[in-house]
Order: C-alpha cells, then sequence, then structure tokens
C-alpha cells in the first residue's frame, strides 16, 4: 500500500452543540466541500467507507452525489476504531483497482441527538425493569446491572489500573492527564475550527472540573459535537494530476484479536491497547520509525487514551506516557506534538475523522497550529487502527 | 427503574448457575481453560467440548472507579456507587459492585470473596466483598 494513494480533498462542516440540521445534510456538506478541495465533481467519487455507527448510509449518497456507479462501499463496526479503518478499506480498493476515488467521512449529532456518554441508547429507560443485553463490555448483561453502562466509566477502570501498574498514585495520574488536557485546550484556542477556542482551561481549572467517573474528571473527557468531516482518497498518480500537495497514504491498517474490541474489560492486560507486532509492521509497512513522526493524532474519547497512545505507538515506554507527558509534554516543542487541532478533548468529537483532516492540514503546511516541516504524520486509536501518511 | 441481566441461550447456564448460588465459569476440557464471559468453542483451543463449573470465589481487585455522573437515568439516583473489575482466582475478569466495604477503603489488589446479592425478588447477581479478614 506504500504511496498508492492520497488524500487530495477535505472538508468539513462547523463543529457545534446543536447544528440544526440533519446528519445527512452535515455529511453532504463535508463532502463535497471535501470534493471541491480535490478538484473534482462528486459525481466521480466511485467507492464509498463509513463507520457503521453513521446514519447516513451509501445509499443516501449515491442518491445525492449524482454518482454514475459506486463500485465499492464498505463499512467498519465498533465506532471509533473505524477511524484509520476507512483510510485503510479506501486505498485497499484503490491499490486494489477495484474503486479510483474514494470518500471516508463522519457525519453525527452526538450532542443534540444521540449522546455517547448515555447508556440508554444500549439499556431501554421505560419501565420499572429494563434489560442489559448481550455481552458487550459497558452495557452488557454482565456489566450493566453493576452500573457499568458507557465507554467513560470504562476507561476510569483502565486509568486505575494503569497507575497502580505504573506504581504512580492516583494524584501524579491526575497531573499527568491535566498536563494533556490543558496542552489541547492551548491548541484548541488558536484553532479558529474548535469548539473550546474562546475558553481557556489551565491546571487549577483542569482540577476544579467536577468528577465523572474517578478518577477521571470533566476534562479528561472528549466534547459531545455536531458535525461532520469527510476526505477524497484516491490513486498516486490521480493525485499528483489534481493537486501539487497530495498527502500520501504510507500505511493503513485494522487489529482486532481476542478481547481487543473497543472499551474491553476482559483483555488480560488492560495496560496494553496493541496486539503483538501489529504497530512494528504499522511502521514497516510505512517505512519510518517513531523518530520519524514530525506530528502524531491520537484518538483521544479521554485525556488517558490520547496520553497511552505515546505508549502503543512506540513515543514512551510502558507505563511511562505519564512521565512523557509531565517532563516533555505534547506542545508544539514537544518530541512529538500530539492532538494539534485540540482533539476530541477541546476541537470536537468527530469520531476520530477530524484527525485525520487535522493530518492533512499538518503535511500541506496549512494548520491552525501547524508543525514547522511536518513531513510524517500519525493518526491512531490504540493500535486499533492507524494511519501513517507523508507528504 | 432498575437495570436486570437479559440472559441469552449461550449465558443461560450462567444465570441459572447464579439462582443456585454458584459462579459458573465455562472450562475447557481438552486444554483446560477457563473463561468469561461465555462463548461457543474454547477461545484458546477452539474446542467445543467444555463444561460449566463453579469458580471457587476468591478474586482481587484489578481496578474500581467510583461514578459520580451517572449515565442512565436508572442509577440517577445511586451515584455516587463504585464498579471494580475482579479477577477470579481461575484467570477469568468480572465486572462486579464491592459490596460490605466503604469506597474509600476499596484498593487495588485487595482480596475478595463471592457473594450473592437478591437486587429484585428472583432477580439476583454475583457480587464480590473484602475477603473476611480485611472486613471491619
Amino acid at each position: 500500500m506504500y504511496r498508492k494513494t492520497a488524500v487530495v480533498g477535505i472538508g468539513q462542516t462547523e463543529f457545534s452543540r446543536d447544528s440544526g440540521r440533519t446528519e445527512w445534510e452535515l455529511a453532504l456538506e463535508a463532502i463535497l466541500a471535501a470534493a471541491a478541495d480535490a478538484g473534482i465533481e462528486p459525481s466521480e467519487i466511485d467507492g464509498i467507507v463509513r463507520y457503521a455507527y453513521d446514519n447516513v448510509t451509501q445509499a443516501m449518497l449515491a442518491r445525492t452525489l449524482g454518482s454514475r456507479d459506486i463500485r465499492w462501499y464498505g463499512e467498519i463496526p465498533f465506532g471509533g476504531i473505524a477511524q484509520c479503518g476507512v483510510v485503510a478499506q479506501a486505498s485497499a480498493a484503490i491499490a486494489a483497482g477495484i474503486a479510483t476515488t474514494v470518500v471516508v467521512y463522519r457525519s453525527l449529532n452526538e450532542r443534540s441527538g444521540v449522546r455517547y456518554g448515555r447508556a440508554e441508547r444500549n439499556i431501554p429507560s421505560d419501565g420499572e425493569f429494563v434489560h442489559a443485553a448481550t455481552d458487550r463490555s459497558p452495557a452488557g448483561q454482565f456489566s450493566g446491572p453493576y452500573g457499568l453502562h458507557v465507554p467513560g466509566q470504562v476507561m476510569a477502570l483502565w486509568a486505575r489500573r494503569y497507575a497502580y501498574e505504573a506504581g504512580i498514585t492516583v494524584e501524579q495520574l491526575t497531573e499527568a492527564l491535566g498536563a494533556v488536557a490543558v496542552q489541547q485546550r492551548n491548541y484548541a484556542n488558536t484553532n479558529p475550527a474548535a469548539m473550546m477556542r474562546d475558553r481557556p482551561l489551565d491546571r487549577d481549572a483542569y482540577l476544579a472540573g467536577r468528577m465523572i467517573s474517578a478518577p477521571l474528571r470533566l476534562y479528561d473527557y472528549c466534547l459531545e459535537s455536531d458535525g461532520a468531516a469527510a476526505m477524497i482518497i484516491t490513486s498516486a498518480e490521480r493525485a499528483r494530476a489534481l493537486r501539487p500537495d497530495p498527502v500520501y497514504v504510507l500505511a493503513a491498517q485494522q487489529s482486532l484479536y481476542r478481547h481487543s474490541e473497543p472499551i474491553t474489560v476482559y483483555a488480560a492486560d488492560l495496560t496494553t491497547f496493541s496486539g503483538p507486532g501489529n504497530i512494528d509492521k504499522l511502521y514497516a509497512d510505512a517505512r519510518v520509525r517513531p523518530q520519524d513522526i514530525s506530528v502524531a493524532e491520537f484518538y483521544d474519547a479521554t485525556s488517558f487514551a490520547g496520553m497511552t497512545c505515546l505508549e502503543t505507538y512506540g513515543f514512551a515506554g510502558h507505563l511511562t506516557a505519564w512521565k512523557h507527558v509531565l517532563d516533555k509534554g505534547i506542545g508544539p516543542d514537544s518530541p512529538v506534538p500530539v492532538n494539534t487541532h485540540g482533539g476530541h478533548l477541546s476541537e470536537g468529537y468527530i469520531h476520530g475523522l477530524n484527525h485525520l483532516t487535522e493530518a492533512v492540514r499538518q503535511l500541506r503546511g496549512i494548520a491552525a497550529n501547524q508543525v514547522p516541516g511536518a513531513e510524517v504524520a500519525l493518526v491512531g486509536c490504540h493500535g486499533s487502527s492507524s494511519a501513517i501518511f507523508g507528504r | 427503574m432498575l437495570i436486570v441481566p437479559k440472559a441469552d441461550a449461550l449465558t443461560e447456564p450462567y444465570w441459572q448457575g447464579v439462582k443456585d448460588g454458584k459462579l459458573l465459569l465455562q472450562n475447557c476440557r481438552s486444554c483446560g481453560l477457563a473463561w468469561h464471559p461465555p462463548t461457543p468453542i474454547c477461545p484458546a483451543c477452539q474446542a467445543k467440548n467444555y463444561e460449566w463449573r463453579p469458580a471457587s470465589g476468591r478474586g482481587t481487585v484489578y481496578s474500581f472507579t467510583v461514578v459520580h455522573h451517572a449515565a442512565h437515568v436508572a442509577v440517577a439516583r445511586k451515584v455516587p456507587y463504585l464498579v471494580a473489575l475482579v479477577t477470579l482466582e481461575e484467570g477469568p475478569r468480572v465486572v462486579s459492585n464491592i459490596l460490605s466495604c466503604p469506597a474509600e477503603r476499596v484498593q487495588v489488589g485487595m482480596p475478595v470473596t463471592l457473594t450473592f446479592q437478591e437486587i429484585s425478588p428472583g432477580v439476583v447477581l454475583p457480587q464480590f466483598e473484602a475477603a473476611q479478614n480485611l472486613r471491619t
């Protein structure tokens, strides 16, 4: 897959608490913007890869984009870990010659509509007795009756175990997570697209945030957002014909192994988030090493999830990311700036698609918080899906 | 409003065991693995040759969280409450609350033992409580 495909268009809507519009309309705004950015007609799109969570279907796009024929369409389950899976599947289809021009997108009214931080979407909320079914790890029959309902609570379980195994106090962990939350807010404060652009956050304000699911507090959690983002991916040859600055896919992958499905509580070790060897393969496929990464955009449902990606992707040793963020940080002058748009914590929660568009902006050199001379960008969701892009 | 477990064909023996006062785990007759949550075949050796065996009831707290912000209307008046992960002596992990122990005394690594809690007439959950020698 190395350099066989490239991102040629990105688009997004405003990120807000209440879009006042349908998810279909939001998706189309982002996709049409991405097509215009790529310099193609929307009807040239012949492939669609979507998040299974998205309410906007392939058929809704086929009806509205003027496409003559969609020759490849796929979808990826499990929510946020579709993040780089959509890139992997789009690129695979193009590299295999099945499709030429594939759109990937995410559109959601996640604040004004169904809120992922609530469990009523999985456990009914009418009646004296309501059932928790299936074996999903929050909100299933083995967890829901105990009050384990949403991913944010599971990540709190991961976080406390992490502190225990790292041999640090919960207070030390909190300082580290606060450093992440504050730096991402700093990035958002200079990103005009960020929901939190006008809302500063310092350490004291972070610590004053109310406890949500101890040891995680308010500012450890992602925002809830309405909005959409989209990317157009095509072959490297076509990309070079379309624009002078295509962003090449160096590698993209998905990973699934026993109990690695997202938000697990059953994996043998809940402080390690990637399968054996899959990150080594990612770097080998991309022909780069961790020290070659200019900028990283990590899936941050919580500050903890983003922080521990520093370990997953080889920037810090196992159980040492807390020290990395305290000593070196994730800011513009750190060894690897992370979530330069503000991430889910402070730009908006577009289910990881906004991390992909930020990586593209960084490699085009047009990001709001541009890392000077960025050459290689990493996007990843805890090793469950990952992509490396290059100029 | 009360959240109760809904069994399915695969998990029915587990919940029947709970009614009988046992925490049952699938045990592979071929390779000896004990596992949870239930699956149709052994996750280690893929044998279909398993039996349900009661767990010893001894475990340790792997982690816990204290939920202050209710995420479902059914627990809106129960917060704050504690949810723990317990690693059983046999290896598998289960979700539990920790009974008979105030939240501020719960620690990662502390030994716990199996008990049962009737959350409503006829609705029973396996639960864990601080091991006898730690209770005060």
